[in-house]
């Protein structure tokens, strides 16, 4: 199954890398130009991505982290209600979602009007909608409850009995919280991480529509490649690359973290 | 460490004017319309090794928890050492906790789980490594330190657990039902293992259990709670010899009653027999231990005779139960030592038991304790 679905069309995308468009036509080859151009014209958008990425990635899953962790322990009767309206907001579809960032980023939109009205800004802000930041605020409203959810289930497993051993060993909340629930929550941390890392990476549609024309996610530049220019060698070499810096990127993340979380 | 002191010094009359290492004066506490503990009164002494007894949801696990700081009272005082710790938050108290459980640290090994109460002192590596050490001596954990806490045994967990919070040299160790996921080999290796390690360090210990015999075992003193209040506390002896009231009779041991009534000194029972006992004219109970009891012909000096028929028989290992049904209804048992010497006597027999008076406990029927 794994194999069909999954490896067949991904060797599929590495051999096309490799070969040439000529007029209009694919033809099999062996040269490496399309990975040369990759790296030479869109390798700074790569960055940019995998950038733009991070931040929605640490933000989304510290959001969860801590919206999970209320759930957890602070919700008593009421956290299965909670958790039950973190699950029906998935059903929104992301296009939903973004179009209801744009009314609320815009320069009429709410968030402007409620800072023009409490006498905090004299016009409206405009790069709250076109840009980078409209592209990081919707992709962490739409990643929220897909982080939150993992996370959730590695604090389930966390005895509330520990944190009454660990405080009564002398060690303060915080300290609890750092000895002892952080290290048996990591797989729900990063699996939240690399979810919301990985979408964020690849995602073309909600940069296409908040992003502003100056955006430069590489997800919208593979797109074109692919839908406009017809140049699908090129495409699946920059969409290889791409994953490839992702991939690298996440070991690197997930073995910092799991470094920091370390008993000592 | 916040708190008041309460009182510095001692009196110099001698050892019963010295402050207890614990006071709880007055403690009650509730939840929701539950009164776990109500108005309850506990010194404890430095060096006592003291059982909290009492059937489930008495309110002994709540006192335990309220000495360690893991729940505040309603109404009342905690003072340790001198020091008012009422509201003071666990990690925070001289105080540490063996949970039922254990509530070992998973994602640690042993060594890590024993010495996280050092590494959250910063009690410097060396000092941290010479306790470490003595106490996995202590606790005879030698060789397990860096196994991960799942490939242990229930017994080294419970090692582990009790090294982990005397590590901290605690002034009050406090342990809540420690033996009660053991097996019963287990659990009496444990018991002496315990009874051993208390004698060695002198220290304080606090239990709390619904097993009596564990209570026995260990405790030097024991407060037997019921309803969230202390029914009678004293040493195994006087809580099982001389129990305040047939709750306790019958919670400590095993206990027949007898009814009957006092008139003029005399308590004469329904099931026959008469004989004097000081007190008011009211209903009485009288209580036997069955092991008091004797299957006899005659009465000897001192003794009266009751009457009834064998219903069973049932052989115990070390000793041989009679079940038996007086002429009035009531069930009595006798319990016999299984030697040679006991007599072959079949169910359905009419038999006599010989009792001695004063053997008997008399206690007044229509005490709302009784």
């Amino acid at each position: 199954m794994f194999g069909v679905f999954f490896v067949l069309p991904m060797l599929y995308l590495v051999v096309m890398s490799f070969w040439r468009l000529r007029l209009y036509r694919l033809e099999p080859a062996f040269i490496i130009k399309n990975y040369a151009l990759t790296i030479a014209d869109y390798g700074e958008s790569i960055l940019f991505t995998i950038a733009l990425a991070f931040v929605v990635g640490s933000l989304t899953t510290l959001l969860a982290y801590g919206f999970a962790f209320a759930l957890r322990f602070r919700s008593g009767r009421w956290g299965d209600a909670y958790l039950f309206i973190t699950l029906v907001t998935l059903f929104g579809g992301y296009l939903v979602k973004i179009y209801a960032w744009k009314t609320i980023l815009g320069n009429g939109g709410i968030l402007n009007t409620g800072l023009m009205t409490l006498g905090l800004i004299d016009e409206p802000i405009t790069w709250f909608l076109f840009s980078p930041v409209a592209v990081v605020i919707t992709l962490i409203h739409f990643l929220l409850p897909f982080a939150v959810l993992p996370i959730y289930g590695a604090l389930r497993n966390v005895d509330p009995r520990h944190l009454e051993a660990a405080r009564d060993l002398g060690a303060r909340p915080r300290r609890v919280f750092r000895d002892i629930v952080l290290p048996q929550t990591q797989a729900g941390l990063v699996a939240a991480f690399t979810l919301a890392f990985l979408y964020s990476a690849g995602d073309y549609v909600t940069p296409r529509l908040v992003g502003g024309p100056n955006i430069q996610m590489v997800g919208t530049f593979i797109e074109s490649q692919f839908v406009q220019r017809l140049n699908m060698p090129q495409g699946a070499a920059m969409a290889i690359t791409t994953m490839a810096a992702c991939v690298l990127f996440l070991l690197l993340m997930v073995a910092a973290l799991r470094a920091t979380l370390r008993q000592r | 460490m916040t708190g008041t002191v309460v009182a510095s010094g001692r009196g110099g009359e001698g050892a019963g004017a010295a402050e207890p290492l614990v006071l709880l004066s007055g403690v009650s506490k509730r939840y929701g319309a539950v009164v776990a503990c109500d108005a309850v009164d506990l010194r404890i002494e430095r060096g006592d090794f003291l059982a909290l007894l009492g059937p489930s949801g008495g309110g002994k696990t709540t006192l335990l928890r309220i000495i360690g700081g893991f729940a505040y009272p309603d109404v009342g005082r905690v003072v340790i050492d001198g020091v008012d710790v009422t509201r003071m938050p666990p990690e925070d108290r001289p105080t540490n906790m063996v949970f039922q459980g254990y509530s070992l640290f998973p994602h640690m090994t042993v060594r890590q789980n024993i010495q996280y109460g050092l590494k959250v002192k910063r009690i410097p590596p060396a000092e941290a490594a010479a306790r470490t050490a003595e106490i996995i001596a202590l606790t005879r954990l030698e060789g397990l330190e860096d196994r991960a806490i799942g490939q242990l045994s229930g017994g080294q967990q419970q090692r582990v657990a009790l090294a982990r919070a005397l590590v901290l040299r605690p002034k009050v160790l406090l342990l809540d039902e420690p033996l009660s996921a053991l097996d019963l080999k287990l659990r009496q290796s444990m018991q002496e293992e315990l009874r051993r390690i208390h004698r060695l360090i002198g220290g304080t210990f606090v239990f709390v259990t619904h097993d009596q015999n564990e209570a026995l075992w260990l405790a030097n003193r024991i407060a037997v709670l019921a309803n969230g209040r202390i029914v009678q506390q004293g040493s195994g002896e006087d809580v099982y010899g001389a129990p305040a009231s047939r709750f306790v009779s019958a919670f400590i041991g095993e206990a027949n009653t007898l009814a009957g009534r006092r008139r003029h000194s005399i308590v004469e029972l329904e099931a026959g027999p008469s004989f004097p006992a000081a007190g008011p004219d009211e209903p009485v109970t009288a209580m036997i231990r069955p092991h008091l009891l004797r299957i006899a012909e005659t009465a000897g000096p001192g003794e009266v005779l009751l009457g009834g028929r064998l219903r069973d028989v049932v052989f115990l290992g070390p000793r041989v139960r009679y079940q038996i049904e007086l002429a009035n209804g009531t069930e009595l048992a006798v319990d016999a030592v299984a030697d040679r010497r006991r007599q072959a006597v079949v169910p359905g027999a009419m038999l006599s038991i010989a009792v001695a008076i004063e053997d008997l406990l008399v206690l007044a029927r229509d005490d709302p304790a009784n």
